[in-house]
């Protein structure tokens, strides 16, 4: 054993530190304790003993209830009380029929990344029957059915099996899946830019025609499918499922990341500041205090760009910033102490992590939550497939 | 022998449209009003993207319009059907030639010695070859015919934009050029040849298929509109994303003990790192002074909570205090 070279004012706050430690196991027990009840009255809303004795309808309602407030719950709630069987065939025609279920909710559950969840999707997807329908028709059917979620992975899950379902029923009108897929994404911009009054720039139905140029493996859809298509749309919007802003079926809060991070402060004089961060539903938000519900700062992610930085005063730096436009704020606001809101006054944020690795993880998860187009990479990249497949 | 000066304004060319005013009472917005169907036949029509002068906050920087060639006047028109066209230009007091543009692929520009260039921008490389074709052969006839190159501005060009309220000096002199532009002089004589010649001078930088471009395009109309690709409005505010932070659940109970969970949450979590911190000291077997110096560097802002807590401590005669001790410190955050 090392002879160790520490003096009498060391040893001492090692042994306070050792004394804090044993506190602190207690402090993260407690914590723990507490999470776990608060989180059981959430979950029950209502005493556990209700529960036993309650009738089949009661507890179809309650099902319902938690599904929507949180899918995988509520479906686990559901088979533990034998109200529904643990197969993918029996969930799906639970999330089809959809009786009681919040369309966004049935949306989130069948996007999930999970290989259950995937197979729930295809089988859902298999009860939809788009034999003789026209693209269109087949994708109000689908469109109507759930409430296509805003994540890029999810929607490319669900318009995948989409369009391996539509060839199926109706072989021989597209060239290959990827054409389907493609031209389902087309369909859906077409009908957003058409109807939703805040597009200023509307595609006439030649644009549409042009835009849609080799998409069949190579070769071009006939001019006056694409027509047809386009005037379906013309005249009659998708319905989609109501956005009432009741649809929280985010209800727990599920962090990507969070944890402790400098941040340099602006105004005349630049202080470093210490945060609890946060980082979820493609925004950062900052604390003062762990406890504090409200967040002092927000920093939403879209159209941000990060990078790592050098400074001279704090290690382990990286910096939030608009790319291409040097001059623009960014569209983040803060709490003064007052209370008031304001519009943040920085074309840059940076910040200093503990340690070097947590700079990695932390630039890691903020660059996958950063939204850039991640719809159009996806789409672009089956478009080059089917348009430079060789024409036979 | 030498041109003759022109005592008035000649007519744009021999094939003058029928309701364009007589020559020598040519306006700028006479010329300009002609439609399509006026015009008759053409040498050359389609869609092209036109660089703005003037782009607003966050507008889009290219217009696409639809372009008539025809005799050495190009035209252009917001669409097919307007009645008059947005703007002109009279080809043979402009050059033809190549440049480069950030986000653009197939690029051409018309340039003038006085006034600001116009910038162009095909969708496809046919469609490029096209209008390049056609451009070289419309200057090249003109200047075959021998006519002479009119020099004042209503005779070279005119726009809608230019004649803005608001715009006080379209096109006087050059805007700065972007650092890593390009220009290459394309000659207006010799005719195919010259097209040739001209193929090897446009050198497009790498950017996405056209294709795409289109599909791209369509998703920028959405994201302009702040629109997702199903109409749904982007978390573009501030407000927005603090909404969806505050508000979980519509039942105002469930959201109270959700904001617990995840205040205690947090919590939790801030005290696991310092654990973590705290083992990673306590656990070393070959702690040096330096060790711990270096350890108390890294942990700043702990050390220093520690040693306030234990000020405190100290000040209050010692004995197990308050284990949170969350007071002193910005940093660890109170049960609630």
């Amino acid at each position: 054993m090392v002879p160790s070279d520490l003096t009498p004012e060391e040893c001492q706050e090692l042994e306070n530190i050792r004394r804090r430690k044993q506190e602190l196991l207690a402090d993260i027990q407690r914590l723990k304790d507490e999470i776990a009840e608060v989180t059981n009255e959430i979950e029950n809303l209502g005493s556990t003993e209700e529960r036993k004795n309650m009738q089949r309808n009661k507890q179809v309602a309650m099902g319902r209830k938690k599904f929507n407030m949180d899918p995988k719950k509520g479906i686990q709630f559901l088979i533990e009380n034998d109200l529904l069987k643990n197969t993918c065939e029996d969930i799906a025609q639970f999330l089809y029929k959809g009786e009681g279920l919040n369309k966004t909710a049935i949306g989130d559950y069948l996007g999930e990344r999970d290989e259950f969840n995937i197979q729930v999707l295809h089988a859902f997807v298999e009860l939809h029957e788009f034999t003789d329908l026209n693209l269109v028709q087949a994708l109000r059917q689908f469109l109507w059915s759930f409430r296509l979620p805003g994540e890029a992975q999810k929607i490319d899950r669900m318009m995948e099996a989409f369009a391996q379902r539509y060839c199926q029923c109706n072989p021989g009108v597209f060239q290959s899946t990827d054409t389907c897929y493609v031209l389902s994404f087309a369909i859906i911009m077409l009908n957003t830019s058409l109807h939703n009054p805040n597009v200023k720039d509307k595609p006439t139905a030649e644009r549409f025609i042009a835009m849609n140029r080799g998409i069949n493996d190579g070769g071009d859809l006939p001019e006056e499918l694409l027509r047809n298509l386009y005037e379906s749309i013309k005249n009659e919007p998708f319905k989609i499922p109501e956005d009432d802003g009741n649809d929280l079926t985010h209800t727990f809060f599920n962090p990507d990341r969070e944890g402790w991070l400098l941040k340099l402060a602006g105004g005349r004089v630049k202080t470093w500041k210490r945060r609890w961060f946060i980082l979820t539903d493609n925004c950062l938000y900052y604390f003062e205090y762990t406890t504090d519900k409200e967040p002092r700062g927000i920093i939403p992610l879209e159209n941000l760009s990060i990078r790592e930085v050098e400074d001279s005063k704090k290690p382990n730096c990286f910096e939030l910033y608009i790319p291409d436009n040097k001059d623009q704020v960014i569209k983040a606001c803060k709490t003064e102490a007052d209370g008031r809101v304001v519009e943040g006054n920085h074309t840059v944020y940076r910040i200093s992590a503990p340690t070097p690795e947590e700079k990695e993880e932390w630039i890691k998860c903020i660059k996958a939550a950063i939204s850039r187009d991640p719809f159009y990479e996806m789409l672009a990249a089956r478009k080059k497939k089917v348009s430079s497949t060789k024409r036979h | 022998g030498g041109g003759s000066p022109a005592a008035y304004p000649p007519p744009l060319h021999p094939d003058v449209p029928p309701n364009a005013a007589p020559a020598g009472v040519a306006t700028r917005l006479s010329r300009r009003r002609v439609s399509c169907r006026d015009l008759g036949r053409v040498d050359c029509d389609g869609w092209l993207l036109k660089k703005k002068d003037h782009v607003g906050f966050m507008a889009q920087k290219w217009k696409r319009c639809w372009f008539v060639l025809k005799g050495h006047t190009l035209y252009w028109y917001h669409h097919p059907n307007d009645e008059k066209a947005a703007g002109l230009i009279n080809l043979a007091t402009y050059n033809l030639e190549s440049t480069r543009e950030q986000k653009k692929k197939y690029v051409f520009q018309l340039s003038h010695e006085r006034y600001k260039p116009f910038i162009f921008a095909a969708e496809t490389l046919a469609d490029l070859s096209m209008w390049v074709s056609h451009l070289v052969t419309a200057k090249t006839k003109h200047a075959l015919a021998h006519q002479p190159v009119p020099h004042r501005e209503e005779d070279c060009y005119s726009e809608t934009e230019a004649e803005d309220p608001d715009d006080e000096s379209p096109r006087q002199g050059f805007p700065p050029l972007d650092v890593g532009c390009s220009h290459n002089r394309v000659a207006g004589r010799g005719g195919p040849a010259g097209f040739q010649g001209c193929a090897v001078l446009w050198c497009p930088s790498s950017r996405p298929e056209p294709g795409e471009e289109d599909l791209e395009s369509l998703m920028q109309c959405l994201k302009q509109g702040g629109v997702s690709l199903i109409g749904r409005q982007r978390f573009l505010t501030q407000e927005q994303c603090r909404k969806s932070f505050i508000r979980r659940n519509k039942n105002p109970h469930v959201n109270e003990k959700v904001h617990a969970v995840r205040a205690l949450q947090s919590t939790l979590k801030a005290k696991l790192a310092e654990l973590q911190a705290l083992e990673q000291l306590l656990d070393d077997d070959t702690l040096t002074s330096e060790k711990f110096t270096r350890w108390k560097e890294e942990h700043q802002d702990l050390y220093q909570e520690l040693q306030e807590c234990w000020a405190q401590r100290q000040g209050q005669g010692g004995g197990g205090g308050d284990p949170k001790a969350e007071q002193s410190s910005p940093g660890e955050a109170a049960k609630p």
